[in-house]
Order: structure tokens, then sequence, then C-alpha cells
């Protein structure tokens, strides 16, 4: 039976959080640049409420902000909008310095690699060809196609069932507890939490369960159990 | 089986190497003298031996320094909070300096607001008690003659203004004051200078540096 390791994308291979914000400032100046009457921080905060309500795969954040302030919806601003954070938001994309070389240290080892993530298909591996990373992963299990989000048992019985593998030679390797690491443990398999602090409710709730937790102060020590 | 990949937890174990250290340096040092584990810290700079600061994930630990004095403008202590910041978070002394710089300019072009500019100093008595005339004393007879009330245990709030008299003379209560006729020279020189220059100096700027960012290059800056 073949092993595996299954990583989450955002804020785990790359850095996610920093530069989403930056992309929408720049893509809201252009707007306002172009006509949009508000100030950038309105704007800024108008479009962060329709993100939170759409979520952040909806695809016509622009549109819903032109209509809410004119009323109609404005073409070129939405067109400036959207190309102006594509843009700034592939220029910003960045791996973590630590990915390359561990995804090839596993490959060295004989690990199949794949990815469990909340999202949609078509954008998940959008984002591995960007990076470059797209060679290392013999299969993206998404709950668009599972039907299911992390931490759902579904999704990730799912990823194990299309590599081949069980849950005893897998390792989930996450940076949302409650996603990645309770759907991992949930369905037997170790996990690895990254780029991220663990709280005290966290540590509490795996004392409970009798998971046993193991820090690793370096990404050196991955080695140690892979 | 549960894997948390921490770099913070490095610090415990840097910890618990030092103490072992210390342990073993103490066994041997004379009676009445002992080493102890103070912290660690990411960065840090040193003025003088008693005179540093430190930085520990993101808390700035600074002894000696007059980081508070209580007759410093917002002014002074915001500028040097930034610049400690800049050495301290992100190891820049150039970026310290080019805060400096722009804060003058700042000043010198008039674009302080009067919250940055006040002075709080309480009185310890009436001020017709005082034998020294301290800038917070006149500010405080300006404001009797005014007839305000104040007297011991009264906080002062003062500017101080443009014009030829001592400092002393030209501090005006806040609430008489004008924005617009603030002294650049006085909260350059005696409120954002003293405060910035020691720590700017001690990672090897000197003070001439700071205040003349329009100085030319010499050849030698090229290489």
């Amino acid at each position: 039976m073949s092993k595996a390791v299954f990583f989450d994308i955002d804020d785990t291979l790359y850095d996610t959080s920093g530069f989403a914000k930056l992309a929408r400032k720049a893509a809201i100046g252009v707007m306002i640049d172009a006509g949009l009457p508000l100030s950038s921080d309105e704007a800024y905060k108008l479009l962060r409420e329709i993100i939170k309500e759409k979520g952040s795969n909806y695809d016509k954040h622009f549109n819903v902000l032109t209509k809410q302030v004119f009323g109609e919806e404005k073409p070129l601003l939405i067109a400036l909008g959207m190309i102006t954070y594509h843009n700034v938001k592939f220029a910003l994309l960045r791996l973590f310095p630590e990915t390359i070389p561990t995804l090839i240290y596993l490959k060295s080892q004989g690990y199949h690699l794949g990815v469990i993530s909340n999202g949609i298909t078509i954008k998940q591996w959008e984002k591995l060809i960007r990076l470059g990373l797209y060679h290392f992963f013999d299969e993206v299990i998404t709950s668009e196609e599972v039907g299911a989000e992390k931490p759902d048992k579904k999704i990730f019985q799912q990823a194990l069932d299309r590599m081949g593998c069980n849950a005893e030679n897998s390792i989930m390797i996450g940076n949302k507890f409650s996603e990645d690491i309770l759907g991992a443990i949930d369905i037997g398999m170790d996990a690895i939490l990254v780029n991220s602090e663990l709280s005290r409710e966290e540590k509490l709730f795996l004392k409970e369960r009798n998971i046993e937790l193991e820090v690793l102060p370096n990404l050196q020590d991955i080695k140690k159990i892979l | 089986m549960v894997y948390w990949l921490n770099d913070n937890s490095r610090f415990l174990e840097i910890k618990d190497k030092a103490q072992s250290f210390i342990f073993q340096v103490n066994q041997n040092l004379p009676e009445g003298m002992e080493l102890e584990f103070e912290g660690f810290f990411q960065r840090g700079f040193f003025v003088t031996k008693k005179r540093y600061a430190l930085i520990q994930d993101g808390n700035i630990v600074v002894k000696g320094l007059e980081l508070v004095r209580r007759d410093w403008a917002p002014v002074a202590k915001k500028t040097q909070e930034k610049v400690l910041r800049a050495l301290l978070e992100e190891g820049s002394p150039q970026k310290a300096v080019r805060i400096v710089q722009d804060t003058i300019q700042e000043i010198k072009d008039g674009k302080i607001s009067l919250e940055d500019l006040v002075i709080h100093t309480q009185l310890t008595k009436n001020p017709e008690e005082y034998v020294q005339s301290a800038p917070h004393v006149m500010a405080a007879k300006k404001a009797l003659l005014k007839g305000r009330k104040v007297g011991p245990g009264t906080i002062i709030r003062y500017v101080v203004v443009k014009g030829r008299d001592t400092i002393s003379q030209r501090a005006v209560p806040l609430e008489d004051a004008d924005v617009s006729q603030y002294d650049p020279s006085y909260y350059i020189d005696n409120q954002v200078l003293p405060a910035v220059t020691r720590i700017i100096e001690a990672v090897g700027y000197p003070k001439e540096d700071i205040i003349h960012k329009e100085k030319q290059s010499s050849l030698d800056a090229f290489f």
C-alpha cells in the first residue's frame, strides 16, 4: 500500500493572507481613479462587506460594488478592478521558502502527494500551476467535487480512496486546526499543523481525546517523522 | 498523532540551554556572584553596558534610555517609539534615520497637530510660590491671568511658541495656543533630537547625518 502526504494550499504551501488585502486595495485605488466616488477606506470597507456576504469564491464582487454605489453595474470600473486585482495578486503570489525543498524531500522518500482543499477545483489547480507546483501532486481533492468541506470525513475518505492509501499510512499538513487537523484525526490520519498557533482549548481538546501532541521546533524535524 | 511545527518552541529550547549553562557557570563563580537568566531577545542594541533596548515578540524592553520623560511632547515619544521599532523589528538604521528626518521636515513645515505638541506637567505648589520659572510655571501664570483656576495638583498643558524670549516665557497654555505659532526649533532641538540622537548614534549614525539629510554623499558612499 502506498503512503501519502496531503496538503492544504492557502497559507500552507504559499503565503495567502498578506497579498489578498494588498490586491484589493490596489483594485480599489484604480477604480477610484476612474470615478468611483468613495474614499479608499470606504470602498475597501464596502468591498470587505460584500466579500463577507458573498464568500471569497464568488466571482462578481466588483459588480456588486458598483451596483451598490451607482444603482447599476459599471462595466469599465468592474474590468479595471478585476484586472488590477489579478495582476497584483499574481505579482505577489509567493511560496514559502521551505515549500519546494520539503516537497522534493517527500518525493525522494517515495510519498504520493495530494491536495485536500475547500474550494473550487479549477481555482486550486490554477494556484498550483501558477506557483509551479503542480507536477508534485498526484491528486487535488476539493470540496466542490466531493460536496463536503474539511473537516468532513467524506472529503478525507475520498482523498484516501483516490490515492489508493489508507489512513494509517497518510498524513495531513495544514494551517487550520478546525479544518485540516480535526478532519485528519477524525478519520485516523496523523496531522501536522504549520504556520499557526495552537490555542489552549485546542491543546486541551487533543488531551481529552488522548491524541498525542508533539512539537516540532524546526522544519527539519519533519524528516524525523516522514 | 498530531505534530505542531512551531518555530517559537525554539525559544524554550534556548531557555533550557541557557539555564543549564548558567547553572554550570554559577558553580564556579566566587561566592556572592551569580549569573541570572534575564530573557531571550530576538534583537537588541547597547548604547553602554547599562543603557540598551531589546525586543522579544514585539515587546520592547528599554533600560536607561530616557524612554519616558515627563516633559516630552507626544511628537518626541512617538518618534522615539518608531525609531526603536525600525531598529529592533526591522533591523534598519537607515529607516530609523529617515523617520527622524521626515519628522523634522514635518515639524518645519508646520504639519504637527497641537495634540502632538502639548507637554503635560503637574504643578506641585501655587505658581507664585515657585522660585524658578520653568515652562509649566510660566504657562500656569498665564492661565491665572486669564482667570483660570490653577494650583497644586493641576496638570498644566502647554505648547512652546515662536519668539525671542526664553523657552519658559514662550510656554503658552494649550487653550490659548495657535497651532500655526509653534516653534519648530524648540520641538526639533529640545524634543525630537534629544529623544532619538543617543539611540541613533549608538547604531553608527552621527547626529549631523540625521539633521542634514540634504548633505552630499561622499564619493566613498558609492563603493
